[in-house]
């Protein structure tokens, strides 16, 4: 428990310093995740639960909830700290309550959430949550649109459908999971499929985020180094599932080794390719991920690990580490060339992004980083780091690396690659073993590979820089020919450098045709793109495949980096492939939809066809080839059912909503009249207008009652005071200003009614005395009813004079 | 709030009939098992004075008054809501002459019936309760006033559906309104009465562009700028129970609450003063075992005398040309022994309609020597 109240207080510090609201969110929202999350994960793991890391992640479900409960000690140590610091505050165990209180007291904002299962059919729990503070983190919104904002911003693991069933009844909220958005109870984001954001989003993003941190590096930075155990840290995102929890401990390394990395990479780069810098970051990423993953893979042996903890750690963050991760891909090759020059920076802000969003993160990145430092040099040489991540089960896939490796078919390898990639996640793991077993004869094989994987150096650079994981895999499917590449591809840090200036050059093609992936990918998953690329590869071998082939890519890739550091020209001839890729992407669009299914079903398949890529790409070919088909079919419809279900989702809000208006006869308030729906849309609201016509006639009314009280006199005090209620003279110094516009608006009258006339010089004089005009105003309104017959001339030099002789009376001006 | 005026005695009428007219029962008709809450005949039009309406449940039925007492059923509607129960209802005239019936009750929506081609001419909704009484301006008979529970009286153009004036608010009644009555010749003043035992006065004299507007507007008649008038010209504390029932007699008024007795009082105005005022009470009519509310008298057109039922179906027949007042005469039946809630005197009082809460209508007519 100390342990973990330490964590309590770091990852409250953390989000302290960062003052930033979406991460102390974050931490809010990886806390009270756990309930949707680990709702949907129980109803996934049933059909998920064939893979390997699923034996893990039931192991700790208990503890994880363990860590999601603050202990005492946490709210005492919050309240010393909050006296010092007043962000701690409302952290502390009085505030709270004071705050329930508060909330039970107004007992307004009553929404209820409905958690549905996947399918969004059923309600599986259901909560009252009040003063729209969100179910997740309990953060106060304010209100029904700041609920709504919020939960799409912080939230948008779920989607939320908002409505109200009855008149009677509250808002209520529909929370499900975007069903694109889970693999293996994992959340897909995580993993890093850039299917499930549009590019143009986490572009937009990452901008944001890199800016923000750039203004606060420092600061993260420390926050960071403060203090993290990547074990004891208590994360929302691990409430989804075990495995992320793991993969997201182990993640936060990533971000730190990435800083490290980069740095070792900026060393390393040079050697490995001046070009490649740039790029570095890119690979940077993909390598920092992939030793922390080591890490994890090590500790939790689990192959989702990278993907996973991204996406685990946050939703907000699940872009980001998207994009880091599975986009970096997408970006690299569509956005990158500029990212690709700001890749160092980006890395560094990105890292520090992570870190600062993700106190394990930081932790991990200490740790890793001390790991980095070790591991880099494995990094850049690839097999090394590989080799740690390889747990008992790398032995295993040692094992079968090495059936694999006799494997004859290694230009088939891009296969088994395939399957890798579908499996991405899951797969990496033993990608790493083979990664290791692969080093070894990769390093042998390398000049070979080298020339092989030249054509697909292209695809792999955007794959690599997506799935450097992938570029392990890669690296046993290929360990028989793109062993070789390997040897450069720890390099695969460099040969991303490489690659994205290779993809740079290669990128309009790709870019050319990855676009239209992308879009099919924004639609479904990022996954699609990953297709693409890996499409390219398997253009020649097949197509078919691609969504098993994507693995391939992402070894590819690392062969390809290589490759491509080595032999740009390599990437010449890649483009001819990259036609290929066009026309795989072509025929990928229905790939597209397949991943889609890949992400939502088949996570399923990937799971289950990982255990056949472990045993041997051979095989796993062939299962490929036989299980794609089905993914395929099942993928368009999912694709379409998705895309439609979203449209008729907002659709359908929008017409219920103004369904329910119209079905509803709306009232005016105080004349009780019907409303007509223009009306009750107009957006009009007369209802609190005063009504002069009515005002004036109750005036005039209650002057008439005087007594001994002249007509003119009625007549003038009934002007008089209407001119005051609609000009809305209410203050003295009003008064000046009112006389003269007074004096202007009833000229007339009053020259043609001396009594009148009178009247009002009488309440001049009476204004005069009580101070509240001045005699230059009193005089101004007398010129204004002599300047028509008279001169205006008078008025100036009078008023003047007035002026200077009754000074003392002043008020106004 | 007016003062009553000390040192003028009212004068209490005699309850010995004086049987200057006598009346004998011609014709009883049960319309259904449910109360009628109202019985009116046609003072609107000339061509139709033998026609009457009544109003209960959720039927309004039109009959013809023949000669021989016989009474014979012209249209009936039945509202397409069980649940309504009609209070009160009132002739109008459409601006072509058409004969309008204009029904209200506990929905608050009140139904504009066009006779002639048997069909809705209007709804009009704004009252947020009941509605306890319907009049129509016999100046202009496509202003129809009503009175209702929400605590305001609304005036409405039949014609156009519109609502118009809303008297309601600061100076407004504090309890439901039961009655409304039009003044006969001036015709920017009612006077209306309630359950917060006060008669107020109104006028609608400022506001009267506003009527004028009605008849021409052509937009949608929620869209009219509805005034509020929140100040009656005269508030009068005559009674101490609910009034159920007030009627202008030339300026002066003729109201009830449920003291057994009707009381003729003058509302004395104060010129330019609003609000002020005295009121003077002036004669009392007598009305045995009449101390339940919604108990509603009627007057010939010309005034000549007023009729009355009570809680024992019998009705008293008052002259009101008389001074001390003078019973006319004691209508009774030994099978009338509902509850009249309201009666209505044709045109020159030769005949009475009685209708009672057992759903029955009574016929009396007068008996000429």
């Amino acid at each position: 428990m100390a342990r973990k109240s330490i964590r309590g207080k770091e990852v409250v510090m953390v989000s302290d310093d960062d003052d930033d609201d979406d991460d102390v969110d974050d931490d809010k929202n990886i806390i009270k995740c756990v309930k949707p999350l680990t709702v949907y994960k129980n109803l996934e793991t049933p059909t998920d639960s064939d893979d390997n890391d699923d034996d893990d992640d039931d192991v700790d479900v208990d503890e994880n909830i363990i860590k999601y409960i603050k202990p005492v000690a946490v709210y005492k140590k919050l309240e010393t700290r909050s006296k010092n610091n007043p962000y701690f505050l409302r952290r502390s165990l009085k505030y709270i309550i004071q705050a329930k209180k508060k909330k039970k007291s107004n007992s307004g904002g009553k929404i209820r959430f409905n958690y549905r299962d996947v399918s969004n059919k059923m309600t599986l729990k259901a909560e009252v949550v009040e003063n729209f503070s969100c179910p997740f983190c309990l953060i106060p919104c304010g209100g029904h649109e700041g609920l709504q904002l919020h939960l799409k911003s912080s939230h948008d693991a779920f989607k939320f459908e908002f409505y109200r069933a009855e008149k009677d009844h509250g808002p209520e909220v529909d929370v499900s999971v975007k069903s694109d958005t889970i693999k293996f109870g994992v959340l897909k984001d995580d993993v890093g499929n850039p299917q499930l954001s549009p590019l143009t989003f986490c572009s937009k993003n990452r901008n944001q985020r890199r800016q923000r941190d750039d203004s606060n590096n420092v600061k993260k930075l420390n926050v960071l180094l403060m203090e993290l155990d990547l074990d004891d840290l208590p994360r929302g995102t691990e409430n989804d599932s075990t495995h992320v929890n793991d993969d997201n401990v182990s993640s936060p390394p990533r971000a730190h080794s990435s800083e490290k990395i980069s740095d070792i990479l900026t060393t390393t780069q040079l050697a490995i390719a001046e070009s490649s810098e740039p790029k570095v970051p890119h690979v940077n990423d993909g390598n920092v991920s992939s030793p922390p993953r080591a890490h994890s893979s090590a500790e939790k042996n689990e192959s989702t690990h990278v993907n996973d903890d991204d996406d685990v750690s946050s939703p907000p963050r699940a872009h980001s580490l998207e994009k880091n991760e599975s986009t970096h891909v997408n970006e690299d090759n569509i956005s990158s060339p500029p990212k690709a020059h700001s890749s160092k920076k980006n890395e560094s802000t990105h890292m520090n992004d992570e870190d600062v969003s993700f106190p394990p993160r930081t932790r991990s990145s200490k740790e890793t980083s001390d790991i980095l430092t070790t591991t880099q040099p494995a990094i850049v040489e690839p097999s090394e780091p590989k080799v740690r991540r390889g747990s008992r089960r790398k032995q295993l896939y040692a094992k079968r690396y090495k059936a694999r490796e006799t494997q004859p078919a290694i230009a088939e390898s891009s296969e088994p690659k395939v399957l890798h990639v579908n499996d991405e996640n899951v797969s990496s793991p033993p990608e790493a073993h083979s990664l290791e077993k692969a080093s070894d004869i990769l390093t042998t094989t390398q000049p070979a590979i080298a020339e092989s994987s030249e054509p697909k150096v292209p695809h792999v650079n955007d794959e690599n820089v997506s799935s450097t994981p992938r570029a392990h895999s890669s690296k046993k499917n290929k360990s028989t020919r793109k062993n070789v590449d390997n040897v450069p591809s720890p390099p695969k840090t460099r040969s991303s450098k490489k690659t994205s200036d290779i993809l740079t050059t290669t990128q309009p093609t790709i870019a050319e045709s990855s676009e239209p992936k992308v879009r099919h990918v924004n639609d479904d998953n990022v996954s699609s793109t990953p297709r693409a690329h890996s499409s390219k590869k398997n253009k020649s071998t097949r197509k078919n495949d691609d969504n098993i082939p994507s693995p391939p890519k992402t070894r590819s890739s690392k062969k390809t980096s290589n490759i491509l550091t080595r032999t740009q020209p390599a990437i010449a001839e890649s483009e001819p492939k990259v036609p290929h890729v066009n026309d795989d992407k072509v025929s990928s669009t229905p790939r597209a939809h397949s991943s889609k299914k890949n992400k939502s079903t088949h996570k399923k398949d990937d799971n289950a066809s990982l255990p056949p890529k472990t045993r041997s790409s051979k095989k796993t070919s062939d299962i490929l080839a036989t299980t794609q088909p089905a993914k395929a079919e099942p993928s368009e419809p999912k694709v379409t059912r998705v895309s439609r279900r979203k449209e008729l989702h907002a659709e359908r809000c929008e017409a219920k909503r103004l369904e329910r208006l119209k079905g509803r006869q709306f009232y005016h308030s105080q004349t009780m009249q019907p409303m007509t729906f223009e009306q009750v849309m107009s957006n009009e609201d007369s209802e609190n207008e005063t009504d002069d016509y009515a005002l004036d006639i109750s005036e005039r009314l209650r002057l008439e009652r005087l007594v001994g009280v002249s007509k003119e006199e009625k007549r003038y005090m009934y002007l008089w005071n209407i001119f005051v209620r609609k000009q809305r003279v209410i203050a003295d110094g009003h008064v000046p200003w009112a006389c003269e516009e007074f004096a202007k608006l009833h000229k007339e009258e009053m020259k043609n009614s001396s009594s009148f006339d009178w009247w009002w010089r009488m309440f001049r004089i009476k204004l005069w005395n009580n101070g509240l005009i001045c005699a230059k105003t009193f005089h101004k309104c007398t010129t204004i009813l002599l300047s028509n017959s008279d001169e205006a001339g008078q008025f100036t030099s009078g008023s003047a004079a007035n002026a200077n002789n009754q000074q003392s009376m002043e008020v106004d001006e | 709030m007016s003062k009553i005026t000390l040192g003028n005695e009212s004068i209490v009428g005699s309850l010995t009939p004086s049987n200057k007219k006598s009346y004998k029962v011609t014709n009883r008709i049960q319309e259904g098992k449910k109360p009628l809450y109202a019985v009116v005949f046609n003072f609107l039009d000339a061509r139709f004075f033998d026609v009457f309406v009544t109003a209960g449940g959720n039927r309004i039925t039109l009959y013809n008054c023949l000669g021989d007492g016989a009474i014979s059923a012209l249209q009936s509607y039945a509202d397409e809501d069980k649940e309504e129960s009609f209070y009160t209802v009132s002739w109008a005239c459409g601006v072509n002459g058409n004969p309008y019936v204009a029904a209200g009750g506990v929905k608050g929506i009140i139904r504009v019936i066009d006779v002639n081609s048997e069909t809705i001419h209007k709804s009009l909704v704004g009252h947020g309760d009941s509605v306890n009484e319907i009049r129509t301006q016999p100046l202009k008979p496509q202003l129809v006033i009503t009175a209702s529970k929400d605590e305001s009286v609304r005036l409405w153009n039949v014609e156009t559906g519109i609502c118009i004036l809303i008297f309601a608010g600061a100076g407004g009644h504090r309890y439901e309104v039961l009655s409304v009555d039009f003044h006969p010749s001036d015709i920017y003043r009612f006077a209306s009465c309630g359950m917060d035992t006060t008669i107020k006065i109104w006028s609608m004299k400022e506001f009267w562009t506003y009527v004028e507007k009605s008849f021409t507007w052509t937009d949608d008649p929620s869209k009219f700028p509805t005034k509020f008038v929140q100040f009656p010209v005269f508030t009068a504390s005559i009674h101490t129970n609910y009034v159920d029932c007030n009627r202008w007699f030339g300026d002066f008024i003729l109201s009830k609450s449920v003291d057994n007795e009707i009381l003729l009082w003058e509302p004395q105005l104060k010129e330019n003063s609003p609000g002020e005022g005295a009121s003077d009470v002036l004669l009392r009519y007598p009305v045995p075992m009449c101390d339940i509310w919604f108990i509603k008298f009627s007057c010939d057109l010309h005034l000549s005398s007023v009729a009355i039922g009570n809680q024992e179906g019998k009705v008293y027949v008052w002259d009101l040309k008389s001074c001390p007042p003078v019973l006319i005469t004691k209508l009774s039946h030994n099978q009338s022994k509902s509850v009249i809630r309201q009666t209505a005197m044709s045109v020159d009082g030769s005949t009475i309609l009685a209708c009672c809460e057992d759903g029955t209508i009574w016929r009396w007519d007068v008996i000429t020597k």
